[in-house]
């Protein structure tokens, strides 16, 4: 047996003659005697240890079978997919102006088209009934609450085929939030609506200057007061995007949702991410707050701090663990108003990125977004692989124009992950082993 | 917490034939580190 090599081996404060060893393949974490290392080398530990390192991850027969298995981690997956998800843009009207919209560029009265929408169920329908698979969609925009009626006949179509081919179809929305009133819930609910993902840009003086409505009028009340009235009927994910100039004050915001009675048990998630920069057709040239590299020296600070803000005060927040590009998910997709098909969001601006159309269905992508990027000696070979997969395929394009390269990790992760798997040994229920 | 002879558990992370869930896909406009 040996060590795998998807781990990471850090100091265990307060008790020097202990490690702390992280398994990045599976997220678990243990505490051994600095002696245990050799011991694993010799084989003297004791069965109970090695079956339960076995079990973690932490121990493997064969390190090159382990590297074999990661390489080939995505076919695995998507040969075992019983869902196919599609984002579906709906429309690129708005009524807020934020000002780093990623779709700023973008924006105006372009909606979906009935036929389009057509299209879009022929060809999720087929999912259900010829693949077996269940379909969630996410209702993305845009605005996807001012396309309600779109929503609704699209989710009866797919709720009806659901039902002849005794799958599950579901849908959640990706929403600014000032429409997701208590009556549009009602209506949804029985359609298949489960969540939303609602964002907040901190406290409401830095909120309503990042998302203010058209009109110049701040958005920060009206959505709070949606919040409170539709939480307990679906679930919410509170998102906020930061830049290095207003991190800080974010906290702020998680005291207001306290006192407002937005309880952690209220609220499914929160998330805080940088506001990364736009390009192709949507870009801002007037915004220049975006960062285009997990390499931004402040980047590290600001993650961990709203991170551990976030969770001192109990609010849910996802935990470390194995995050590759949707990309890679053969059953995946993100569907353009106009019918364009993408595999990521950030590539609708970019048309040589489209991977198809809903006319003509999806062409082979596996050259124009280098699929087996990360595939070489220098990432099979990082303990950092499972969190990171060759990194944001979009920030390397937006970078450098072209996708030739990984979108590399290491120097954040070297920089954060410590401290991340310590935050969440220090306020996180354990998981226990099965 | 689980004890045994030596090694002390202190997370058992996610156990299963494979390492990564459908859930775990990062989806674009984030950095890709998290998903929720």
């Amino acid at each position: 047996m040996h060590l795998s090599r998807y781990l990471k081996i850090y100091p265990s404060p307060g008790d020097p003659d202990r490690l702390l060893l992280y398994s990045t393949k599976r997220g678990g974490s243990i505490l051994v005697p600095k002696s245990f290392l050799s011991a694993i080398a010799d084989g003297s530990i004791s069965t109970v240890d090695r079956e339960a390192l076995v079990r973690l991850g932490l121990l493997v027969p064969d390190r090159e079978e382990e590297r074999r298995e990661m390489r080939e981690a995505f076919a695995d997956l998507n040969r075992r997919s019983t869902r196919f998800t599609a984002q579906v843009v709906l429309n690129l009207d708005c009524n807020l102006a934020c000002t780093y919209c990623y779709e700023g560029g973008m924006k105006g009265r372009r909606y979906m088209s009935p036929e389009t929408a057509g299209l879009l169920a022929e060809l999720l329908e087929k999912e259900q009934s010829a693949r077996g698979k269940g379909v969630e969609i996410v209702f993305y925009g845009g605005e996807p609450l001012m396309s309600v009626d779109l929503i609704t006949s699209l989710s009866q179509r797919l709720g009806i085929s659901a039902k002849a081919h005794n799958t599950q179809y579901s849908f959640s929305l990706v929403t600014n939030g000032t429409l997701l009133t208590p009556k549009v819930v009602e209506k949804l609910l029985p359609m298949g609506l489960t969540g939303a993902k609602v964002t907040l840009d901190g406290p409401r003086e830095n909120h309503d200057r990042y998302r203010p409505f058209i009109s110049g009028k701040g958005s920060f009340d009206t959505i709070i007061g949606n919040v409170k009235e539709v939480c307990d009927k679906i679930k919410i994910q509170v998102g906020g995007n930061y830049t290095q100039d207003n991190y800080r004050v974010f906290p702020q915001l998680l005291d207001y949702l306290l006192e407002e009675g937005l309880t952690p048990e209220r609220l499914a998630l929160v998330m805080f991410v940088p506001v990364t920069k736009s390009g192709g057709e949507f870009s801002l040239p007037e915004f220049n707050e975006g960062c285009a590299s997990t390499d931004e020296p402040w980047l590290a600070e600001a993650s961990l701090f709203l991170r551990d803000e976030i969770l001192k005060r109990g609010f849910h927040t996802p935990r470390v663990g194995p995050s590759p590009c949707m990309i890679e998910s053969a059953d995946d997709m993100i569907v353009n108003f106009d019918g364009a098909i993408f595999k990521c969001p950030a590539f609708l601006g970019w048309k040589e990125m489209a991977a198809g159309d809903l006319a003509t269905g999806i062409r082979d992508y596996a050259v124009s977004h280098n699929l087996d990027v990360w595939k070489k000696d220098e990432c099979l070979d990082c303990e950092y692989l499972p969190l990171c997969f060759g990194g944001c395929r979009y920030l390397k394009l937006l970078r450098d124009g072209k996708i030739d390269d990984v979108d590399c990790r290491k120097k954040y992760l070297d920089e954060t992950l410590e401290a991340f798997v310590r935050q969440d040994l220090k306020h996180r229920p354990r998981r226990s082993v099965r | 917490m689980e004890r045994n002879d030596v090694i002390e558990i202190l997370d058992a992370g996610n156990e299963g034939p494979s390492v990564i869930g459908p859930e775990a896909f990062c989806c674009g406009l984030a950095f890709g580190f998290f998903r929720g």
